[in-house]
């Protein structure tokens, strides 16, 4: 199972088919999992190259499953940040 | 007295002077050589030029009319005051010091990865490369907040609105810029990490990254071993600490990041910024790195925006680890520019281990507040030492000796 907060997990199961906005770190080239993604409803928004990551919109229980791909890695949410002017 | 030598502020203040008081002025002649005669009778001028024919003197009213009249005479100024920088965090940092040495960022690439910038601003709108917008809700990579380009501007801003007045770390430096927070100065992590890979496909050498989210934080989520995997690639990132402080564990992603510079705020007395975000991080690393000057720090203003306090059209003043991180980011720029070879980890050992150790525990003050002209001093190569000219041998030295035991003639 990929590595996953206890928060997020709970969100995901609870929150049916919400959007979510996740960032998935994947075992290996993240291009390779793209279509598979978007046949289960889920829109990559972003593929990275720095790391193995891919940033991703879709329905919360769809994004659930991802959880228990052996290719994920890990999986948080897409967080906001802001400048930091006092 | 002829008013087309006399420039306009000088003859405003001939207007108000009263008939003894001296008013210090530069005059330039028409003739090469500045002689005796030339100058005002009985009053010794403070300097001769060689380079300009030009002296700097302290007159009265009257005796600059009849200067003015002197058909040698070609110009004369008043004597300004010089403000040579961000108001007074430069030189506490001693920048100017290491544009003595002819160092000013010239060839080095500085990603600003923020709000954008105001692509117009006379102060460093020319040495704008690339930039790119990774906004949804925005159509470029126009700074509609004001955050990107008060930050562009300490890091390399020429000041050539106000005469240098607000010049930045690194004036000659080359810009990116990554436009990945709204006109809010809010975004996602996800925006951000675009934006930094966009700037390290540019070949830049240093970002600089003024936001980040709250804490806690261990350097593993994705937008800080995003920023490691950038230095891994060998780009220095500069992070803010966050603005979170004085509480403990108040640093946040991607300020936590493990090799990042992670930047808190100093003010212009070498306090700590109540505000400045304390380590550790949740993991137990110290934090932030090194200081730098946060505190009411006057910079480009975009046009349009009015993010700060505006000082006038072009410059607002702002406070913050935002503002304190540009002034790392510039820094690099300048020890870049000084030792090209330097690798992320050694740029950030020079900061670390030349900072001035302010007295606070290393979770409030990291190493100390920078100091630019010492980190710059350990980043220069030695000056090369002239070759000593053979010397013939000396009489009576040891060749007279060596001649002596071989039986020759001394």
């Amino acid at each position: 199972m990929a590595q996953i907060s206890a928060e997020l997990l709970e969100k995901l199961q609870s929150a049916g088919e919400a959007q979510v906005q996740l960032i998935i770190r994947t075992t290996d080239d993240p291009g390779k999992y793209v279509t598979l993604l978007e046949e289960r409803g889920i829109e990559v928004q972003q593929r990275y190259r720095l790391t193995n990551r891919l940033a991703v919109q879709g329905p919360a229980d769809a994004c659930l499953s991802l959880v228990s791909e052996p290719w994920v890695e890990a999986v948080e949410e897409d967080r906001p940040v802001h400048t930091w002017t006092a | 007295m002829s008013t087309e030598k006399i420039t306009k502020a000088l003859a405003q203040t001939m207007a108000t002077a009263s008939a003894e008081e001296p008013i210090p002025i530069i005059v330039k002649y028409r003739t090469p050589v500045v002689t005796a005669q030339k100058l005002v009778p009985g009053v010794p001028p403070d300097f001769r030029y060689k380079l300009v024919p030009a002296a700097a003197m302290r007159v009265r009213a009257a005796d600059i009319r009849a200067l003015s009249e002197d058909e040698s005479v070609e110009r004369i100024w008043q004597d300004l005051p010089v403000h040579t920088c961000l108001h007074e965090s430069l030189p506490l940092i001693s920048v100017p010091a290491v544009w003595n040495e002819g160092i000013r960022g010239q060839g080095v690439k500085i990603g600003i990865v923020d709000t954008g910038v105001d692509p117009e601003h006379p102060d460093f709108a020319h040495r704008i490369a690339a930039g790119a917008n990774f906004v949804r809700t925005a159509a470029s990579y126009h700074d509609d907040n004001g955050h990107g380009t008060h930050v562009a501007g300490i890091a390399a801003g020429d000041g050539s609105v106000q005469g240098g007045k607000y010049r930045g770390v690194a004036p000659e430096a080359t810009l990116y810029v990554a436009k990945v927070l709204d006109a809010s100065g809010s975004g996602m992590m996800s925006w951000v990490m675009a934006g930094i890979e966009w700037a390290v496909e540019q070949g830049v050498q240093v970002i600089n990254l003024s936001l980040g989210g709250p804490p806690p934080c261990d350097g593993t989520d994705a937008l800080s071993e995003t920023c490691d995997a950038a230095v891994a690639a060998g780009v220095v990132v500069c992070v803010a600490a966050g603005n979170l402080g004085p509480g403990p564990q108040t640093v946040g992603s991607p300020g936590c990041a493990r090799q990042v510079i992670t930047v808190g705020a100093s003010d212009k007395l070498d306090d700590v910024a109540s505000f400045s975000s304390r380590g550790p991080t949740s993991d137990g690393r110290t934090k932030p790195d090194v200081l730098f000057p946060g505190v009411d720090i006057v910079a480009p203003r975009a046009q349009g925006t009015s993010m700060g306090l505006p000082v006038d059209d072009y410059y607002t003043k702002a406070s913050g680890t935002s503002m304190a991180t540009p002034h790392a980011t510039g820094t690099v720029a300048l020890l870049l520019q000084t030792k090209p070879s330097l690798t992320p980890a050694e740029v950030k050992d020079l900061l670390m281990q030349t900072a001035k150790d302010l007295g606070f525990e290393a979770n409030t003050q990291g190493a100390g507040r920078a100091d630019v002209y010492q980190a710059y001093l350990q980043a220069a190569p030695p000056p090369e030492e002239p070759e000593e000219p053979e010397q013939p041998p000396q009489p009576g030295g040891c060749w007279q000796a060596i001649k002596r035991a071989l039986g020759m003639q001394v």
